[in-house]
């Protein structure tokens, strides 16, 4: 089963007090850059990484990422 | 652009130039007659573990020198910071690094198989070994690059 995650993370940051990425990123303890690739949908975050992303926004990880099946 | 991401240039630059020097005078080696026999084994021998040294010296001056650079800018990131992306891309580009290794090995047999000589066979895995720098730190350079935003 192919699909493809996405994710709101650019919006979150938004409603988040304009959160900026470097903000997150040393929240959740990566680099910048990384925050804009998984932004970007070019990196795919690590199960941990991902709820560290999804606590940081204090929702659940359902709303950070989301799973689309490909067909 | 973080330190790995410099560093991962700086050393991508650093095993292109060495790659190029290397083929070139590897490229020599099969056309001069004084590479042949015992005396051109022990040329080879000693022009390898000059390389070996440049490889390990330059790679040591480049890091250096990539260190100082991200201080003086105020990188975002500061050596030894690796954090799972940076790892992920550098385990990726390791095992195409092994691959092309193997690939050298495979070769070397198969070259002495088909009666190269012993001097072909070692330029064969040792060109391996040269080809692994390159495309390791090339292949890093380019996941890095795609993974721009």
């Amino acid at each position: 089963m192919k699909g493809q995650i996405t994710n709101t993370i650019r919006r979150l940051r938004f409603d988040a007090g304009e959160m900026t990425q470097k903000d997150l990123a040393e929240k959740v303890g990566v680099s910048r850059q990384t925050i804009v690739a998984i932004e970007a949908g070019k990196y795919a975050p690590s199960l941990e990484l991902a709820f560290q992303i999804a606590e940081a926004f204090g929702v659940p990880l359902q709303d950070v990422f989301h799973f689309t099946r490909k067909d | 652009m973080t330190f790995p991401e410099f560093s991962t240039l700086a050393q991508m630059t650093r095993a292109l130039v060495l790659g190029g020097l290397y083929a070139n005078w590897a490229r020599g080696a099969f056309e001069a007659p004084r590479f042949d026999g015992d005396a051109g084994l022990v040329l080879l021998g000693q022009a390898l573990l000059i390389y070996i040294g440049l490889t390990i010296g330059l790679g040591i001056v480049v890091q250096v020198l990539s260190i100082i650079i991200a201080v003086a800018r105020g990188e975002e990131s500061r050596p030894g910071d690796l954090d799972e992306r940076d790892l992920a891309i550098e385990r990726r580009a390791t095992v195409k690094g092994f691959t092309i290794v193997g690939m050298g090995f495979m070769g070397m047999t198969l070259a002495l198989w088909y009666g190269w000589g012993a001097i072909a066979a070692i330029h064969v895995l040792f060109g391996g070994f040269v080809l692994a720098d390159v495309v390791v730190n090339l292949a890093k350079f380019v996941s890095y690059w795609r993974q721009r935003g």
